[in-house]
């Protein structure tokens, strides 16, 4: 039936030379015309995984610049930075290196705060996302292998999330750890163990931010790009669901063609979030890890005292 | 109440009646007719909806430029203060979202304003026919059968040993992750004569310092100079507190680890380790800032609240022919969380 055509394609557009040029080559003329004009149904609800997609982008793009100058290392040293109320302080480097990121490196501390706050808005959305799709029913059948894979997702999003918190080693995060030892130490039977081969020996140790370092830039936004890399497959294989209305059947979808409209709102909404992150982050201070010091067990810092109560209670430094 | 007070539910034009229109009534209308928008129809409107896109743009150009200023302009070399720090952070900050947002709410408005908006309908298919199942079920029925796995038990089972067992040095590889445990969770820094010392300046504590109501953050001498100073110090951290030797409790064993109502406890909280920061004098409580746990210290640090379960190791005191505070002996239980070998 399909008789070859005698004439091979000549493309007479500049458009068509480079179409011809890369479908002959690497075949990517099924591709637009399977997506060019993919429909996608419109509604707000429906941004909220946008926004954890576009906030994951945000946070490789802020994260890598920050693995420039973060040093994971526990060594001692004494803090020598610009941050007066710390110098002469002893500390571990990776808190020196944080330290400097903030005070010393030009936008580092810009970069902190937008690698902190999207890390928050990142797990607000997967939550809120996936809220959205529990009470609409958008996991039911077909869709219920992507709702786990959604699970996992939010999983692994609290996983990056601690791991990155734990990095600073500021008293905040080295006291995040040592509750993570006192939980892992509970595990029956092998707790200890698990909390010996984590930390490297004792709690701290020498070891544990190297460790979870590996784990936060590597291990775990590998398995976070893989499992978007299937959500996102399965999105295409069931195609996306819709609220009902006129001229809308479980049989259809009905929306904007991807190319443009789709394509300028969804690429336009990544900027808006990064610019609303950017906003956040140059109002809002996170985590101003400066104001905690450095970890210690047992820190001689003023600790606020309780309200409504006559006595003092706290400890005074000696 | 407002929709059903006109007419009766029988002559009532809002209320649908069953019967002769049933069809008409359930038919899909279909999309409703599409609306063009001013733009579509006004040549102006289109204008300025070009020229709004185009502004936002230049807005985002602005932004980046305030970008640079921040960048630039703020000089940190050699004794900036925070303010300065605060300063760029804004700029940097004000300037990325502008740059941002223009871009964004730009191709935004480009796509809402100027792009077509008719909506396309598109058929869903069934994922896969059904008819590919019974080829796909088929195939591979005979993948298998071609294996002779199910024939041929001996291979079968062999196979599952090995596979079995052959990941299991991907996890014994991991063994040199840290040592064994064995029992230093039950041992800290603490002996007979060791001197109590104020953290973290490490002098030591006569007894007479300590004043009834006082209380003292306290380490063990030589922990400054200790190889392993942080691990040491999380384990070996004391509160010393002086109450009236009346409102002590000691119990049979524990009369003689106080000197005169001054009392050591561990400031290790024994439900995940938090520093245990707060003393309340009045009630004699001790309170864990990180679950709230709180421990009697009239009743031997007893938990009186909260998720921790263990009370507060005491640790036995006494004082030294100077007068100093010693501890008489190491802690006799392990400070800190729990766990399974503790018992």
């Amino acid at each position: 039936m399909s008789v070859p055509s005698a004439t091979p394609y000549e493309p007479k557009t500049r458009l068509g030379r480079v179409t011809n040029f890369v479908d002959s080559r690497v075949s990517g003329s099924a591709m637009v015309k399977e997506f060019g004009r993919k429909v996608f149904p419109d509604h707000w609800s429906f941004m909220f995984g946008e926004v954890a997609l576009y906030c994951f982008v945000i946070l490789l793009l802020s994260g890598t610049f920050l693995t420039f100058f973060f040093d994971p290392s526990m060594a001692e040293t004494h803090y020598n930075g610009s941050y007066v109320p710390l110098k002469g302080v002893e500390m571990s480097v990776a808190y020196e290196s944080s330290l400097n990121i903030s005070f010393d490196v030009r936008g580092g501390l810009f970069m902190r705060q937008v690698h902190h706050w999207s890390a928050l808005l990142f797990v607000a959305a997967v939550s809120v996302h996936m809220l959205r799709v529990f009470f609409t029913g958008a996991f039911r059948k077909p869709r219920e292998l992507n709702w786990v894979v959604g699970g996992v997702l939010l999983i692994l999003s609290l996983a990056a999330g601690f791991t990155g918190y734990s990095l600073p080693d500021d008293l905040l995060s080295g006291n995040g750890l040592r509750i993570i030892d006192g939980v892992i130490k509970a595990v029956p039977v092998v707790g200890t163990y698990i909390s010996f081969f984590l930390f490297g020996g004792e709690f701290p140790g020498m070891d544990i931010i190297g460790r979870l370092y590996m784990l936060h830039i590597l291990l775990v936004p590998a398995l976070i790009l893989l499992m978007i890399a299937i959500h996102l497959f399965m999105v295409v294989i069931h195609k996306h669901t819709q609220f009902r209305g006129p001229g809308r059947t479980n049989m259809n979808v009905v929306g904007y063609p991807v190319g443009p409209v789709y394509a300028a709102k969804a690429g336009g909404f990544f900027f808006i979030v990064f610019g609303i992150i950017a906003i956040i982050a140059g109002l809002f201070t996170i985590n101003p890890i400066w104001n905690y010091g450095p970890y210690d067990p047992s820190p001689c810092l003023p600790v606020p005292s309780l309200t409504g109560t006559s006595a003092g209670l706290t400890v005074p430094c000696a | 109440m407002g929709d059903h007070s006109h007419g009766s539910p029988n002559t009532s034009g809002t209320v649908a009646t069953a019967g002769q229109d049933d069809e008409e009534k359930f038919r899909n209308p279909g999309l409703p007719p599409h609306r063009p928008r001013l733009a579509d129809t006004n040549p102006q409107a289109e204008k300025r909806a070009e020229r709004q896109v185009a502004a936002l743009f230049v807005i985002s150009v602005i932004g980046t430029i305030v970008f640079f200023v921040g960048y630039f302009g703020i000089k940190l070399e050699g004794g900036h203060t925070i303010a300065d720090i605060r300063v760029q952070n804004l700029l940097l900050g004000l300037g990325t979202a502008f740059a941002m947002l223009g871009i964004g709410v730009g191709i935004v408005h480009w796509a809402k304003t100027l792009m077509p908006d008719h909506e396309i309908i598109e058929e869903r298919h069934e994922i896969r026919p059904e008819e590919d199942r019974v080829v796909a079920e088929k195939m591979l029925g005979d993948i298998i059968e071609e294996t002779g796995i199910k024939r041929r038990p001996l291979i079968r089972n062999t196979l599952l040993g090995a596979m079995v067992l052959a990941p299991l040095p991907a996890v014994a590889i991991f063994r040199d992750l840290g040592p064994l445990p064995g029992d230093v969770l039950r041992h800290t820094m603490w002996a007979d004569g060791v001197h109590l010392t104020r953290d973290p300046s490490g002098t030591r504590i006569k007894a007479s310092d300590v004043t009834l109501g006082s209380a003292f953050h306290v380490i063990p001498e030589g922990l400054n100079e200790s190889e392993h100073k942080l691990e040491e110090k999380a384990k070996a951290v004391v509160l010393l507190m002086r109450l009236d030797p009346e409102s002590l409790n000691p119990s049979p064993g524990r009369e003689n680890w106080n000197v005169d109502g001054i009392v050591a406890y561990s400031k290790i909280c024994t439900h995940v380790g938090c520093p245990v920061a707060l003393y309340e004098q009045h009630t004699h409580h001790l309170l864990c800032p990180c679950h709230q746990s709180t421990f009697d210290l009239t009743q031997e640090c007893k938990v009186i609240f909260g998720p921790a379960v263990h009370p507060l190791p005491q640790l036995p005191i006494a004082v030294d022919s100077e007068g100093y505070l010693i501890a008489t002996s190491d802690f006799h239980e392990p400070v800190g969380p729990s766990y399974w070998e503790r018992g």
